[in-house]
Parts: structure tokens; C-alpha cells; sequence
């Protein structure tokens, strides 16, 4: 045999090799997150239960109710829309574990682009996954990509070109953000779409909220984005809020910028939409090392110098912005939402108990408030 | 279909690829087409 037939075939199985070793990390993102239903829980399905087509396919997520015992109003929180926000899922799991809900019906989606939680976004070094330490034990969750998973959807068009019309980054037929209201018979990513706007239409959902973070070097930060119908409950809120001396600010949703939850969500249902952000280090530009640790503390010199600079729209030091703020911003901004949509809205109230305040999320950590597998 | 025919298209390159790497005497170019050849075998399979 030629010397370089041998060395051909050497450097095969090596090229082999990696594929295989690399295929058990790759696929063992595969694996669906614990979650664990909480007292509050009184009945879990699925999202083909509102999209049929979507049986079978990796993107059917799990869907929690929790459901009072007195008739109320009907609040929908979604998590996870981008798997690189984690305090956003992190936020919608300590409602499914912990919250109890006395009167009216609360329905969380805390994973809604199931297709990202099974990838990272190439070259970004990000963590595969984020460790909570519990009162007994450790969890664990997937830290994913953005965007949908190409393995479920693929190629991305040059181009992609939405049903308004309006022209995107060809990867954003991927972003889950960017493809509603959805359609039946559209992509992977439309189609998901599609099944959370029939599960808002059919369950009638009053107020519907959708989770962000953002990269401190976005605009829109700390921020409540509000449907027009929205924007009285969403101004009582923010006020609320700043009297409580959390710094945020209310935008409205542009009515040209369309494909977004904030604005479709509203335009093709009853409910009142709203979208919330805050600070993620992890998925900015600016930020250094990419690690679990960055994910979970914000902890970052280069956004410290940014700061510094004046090139931020949040605060930042060397403490960061850690997890527990972020998760505790979206639960206290949860909160205050439903208290003033009981006032709006008192035929159609929601009551509910269990979740911690945002200094006890603070001083306890998050993993305080996770269950036992 | 669209996804059916870029596999197709991965598969044609890979074949192309291992052809050189057997016919190449230049043992960089061999490990640097073994290399190329790891995120297209992972996306025939639909692994990455």
C-alpha cells in the first residue's frame, strides 16, 4: 500500500473517531430537562394538543396548568422562546414548582422552543449546561442556542421573507420571535408558532406574557414591551414597579415591526400581550469568557469597561447581574402584572401563592426554590 | 424535499473529500480534509 493510502486511512479513523465522540455530546442535549410538577399543578399536556401536526415532533412541549378552585381569569407565561435567555425558562419553571394558584387558572409553557434547548449556537463557547444546587441535590438545565435546531430545520434561506412581507437574516426563519403568528403549513418554526397562538385562542387567555433577557448593550433592557391594548396595564405596572425601585422602562410594540409576540399575539387573539426583558451577559458581544459562570453571576470585566465607556443601557459593576435578580425581576414584574390586571379586570382576577419575593430569591438563591426529582 | 437534496449535496461533498484525501500525498492536506469532513458526517446523520 502507498505510504500516503496508510496515512489517508489514519487520518479517517480519526476523523471518525471525533464524530463519534462528539455525536454523545451532541445528542445527549437531546435529553428533555426534569421539571417537576409542583403542588400547584393540576394537569400537564402538550402543544399538539392545540396543533395536532405537531405530535411526534421534538418541539411538542410540555405545558403546565395550574388551576384554582374559584372560576378567575386565565394568565399564559412562556418561557424559553430564545434557550440562550435563561432566566426567562428559569422564571416560568419556579411558577410550575412552586406557585399555587387560588383562584383563575395559570398556564406556563416554560420551554417554547423545545428545538433550541437541543443545540448551542457554533462558535459562541457557550455552556451545554447551568447547575443549581438544591437543599438535597443538584439540578441541571440546558443552556441552548436562539434559534431553532438546523437537525430540525434546514437550510436556512438566503432571505427570510415573513408573511407581512417584511424581509429578516435568512436565520431568523429559525428565531421563534420573528415567525408569528405562526402557520399550520409552514416551517418547523412557524408551525410552533402556530400551535401557541391556537393554545391562547382556545384556552382564552386574558394576559399572556412572554420572557426575554437581553445583552446589556441592548437598547431595549429592563424593559416591559407592551401591546397596544396592553399599555394601560402595562404603564400601572412599570409605575409600580419603579416605586419599588426596580429600574425598568415600558416600550410600546411598533406596529411595523411584525413577527414579534408583543405585537401578533395581540393582532390574532383576545389576549393582552406582553413581553419582558433583562440583562444577560452571557448572550451580549462585549462579553469575555463564555462559561456557566457567566450565565449564572453576569460577572464580566469587558462589561464592566463597557460600562465604564458608557456604551451600556443597564448598570453594571463587578457584582454583575445575577441569575437571582434577573429570575426575581420577571417574578416580582409577573406579580405586579396580575395584581394590576385584578384591579382592570376584578370579574376576572387570578389569585395565587407560593412564590418567593425578590429579596428572599436573592438571599436564598434559586436552587433554594427547586424540587426533589 | 429542499432538506432531502442538501444531505444529497453533503454526501456528494464528503465522497469528494475522502477521494482527496486518498489521493493527496501532502499529509497536511489529509488531516485538513479529515477535519473538513467531521461537520458534514455530522450533518448526513443529522447529529449537528
Amino acid at each position: 500500500m502507498k505510504k500516503n493510502h496508510k496515512t489517508a486511512i489514519i487520518f479517517i479513523i480519526f476523523a471518525l473517531s471525533v464524530v463519534i465522540i462528539s455525536a454523545f455530546s451532541f445528542m445527549a442535549k437531546w435529553e428533555a430537562d426534569v421539571i417537576v410538577e409542583g403542588p400547584g399543578v393540576t394537569r400537564m399536556t402538550t402543544l399538539s394538543n392545540y396543533f395536532p401536526h405537531l405530535k411526534g415532533k421534538y418541539s411538542d412541549s410540555p405545558i403546565y396548568f395550574l388551576e384554582g378552585e374559584e372560576p378567575g381569569g386565565t394568565i399564559f407565561i412562556l418561557g424559553g422562546t430564545h434557550p440562550n435567555e435563561p432566566a426567562a425558562m428559569l422564571a416560568a419553571v419556579l411558577w410550575i414548582e412552586n406557585a399555587v394558584v387560588k383562584k383563575g387558572r395559570v398556564i406556563v409553557l416554560p420551554q417554547a422552543n423545545l428545538s433550541g434547548f437541543s443545540h448551542n449556537d457554533p462558535q459562541e463557547g457557550s455552556p451545554q449546561y447551568i447547575y443549581f444546587t438544591t437543599p438535597s441535590t443538584t439540578r441541571k438545565f440546558r443552556y441552548g442556542s436562539r434559534a431553532t435546531n438546523p437537525i430540525h430545520q434546514w437550510p436556512d434561506p438566503d432571505i427570510y421573507i415573513n408573511q407581512y412581507g417584511q424581509s429578516l437574516s435568512g436565520s431568523e426563519t429559525r428565531n421563534l420571535n420573528r415567525c408569528y403568528p405562526g402557520d399550520p403549513s409552514g416551517s418547523y418554526t412557524e408551525q410552533v408558532c402556530y400551535g401557541i397562538m391556537e393554545l391562547i385562542r382556545k384556552e382564552n387567555c386574558d394576559l399572556s406574557i412572554d420572557l426575554h433577557e437581553a445583552s446589556p448593550e441592548y437598547p431595549v433592557i429592563n424593559a416591559i414591551i407592551a401591546h397596544d391594548r396592553s399599555a394601560d396595564l402595562a404603564s400601572m405596572a412599570v409605575l409600580d414597579l419603579q416605586m419599588e425601585e426596580f429600574e425598568i422602562s415600558l416600550e410600546l410594540s411598533p406596529p411595523d415591526f411584525r413577527g414579534l409576540t408583543h405585537r401578533e399575539w395581540g393582532d390574532h387573539s383576545d389576549t393582552l400581550a406582553i413581553l419582558m426583558e433583562t440583562a444577560n451577559a452571557s448572550q451580549g458581544r462585549i462579553r469575555g469568557r463564555t462559561d456557566e459562570k457567566l450565565a449564572l453571576t453576569g460577572k464580566d470585566k469587558m462589561y464592566v469597561k463597557a460600562a465604564e465607556l458608557g456604551r451600556l443601557y443597564v448598570p453594571y459593576d463587578e457584582n454583575g447581574h445575577p441569575i437571582e435578580e434577573r429570575v426575581g425581576r420577571h417574578l416580582t414584574s409577573i406579580s405586579i402584572l396580575i395584581n394590576n390586571f385584578n384591579m382592570l379586570y376584578p370579574e376576572r382576577s387570578i389569585e395565587f401563592e407560593g412564590i418567593p419575593l425578590y429579596q428572599e430569591l436573592l438571599e436564598n438563591g434559586y436552587g433554594y426554590y427547586l424540587r426533589n426529582q | 424535499m429542499i432538506t432531502l437534496i442538501y444531505r444529497i449535496i453533503a454526501v456528494c461533498i464528503t465522497l469528494m473529500i475522502l477521494y482527496d484525501i486518498w489521493e493527496e500525498v501532502d499529509y497536511w492536506k489529509q488531516l485538513t480534509g479529515a477535519i473538513v469532513i467531521v461537520p458534514f458526517i455530522l450533518r448526513i446523520l443529522m447529529i449537528k
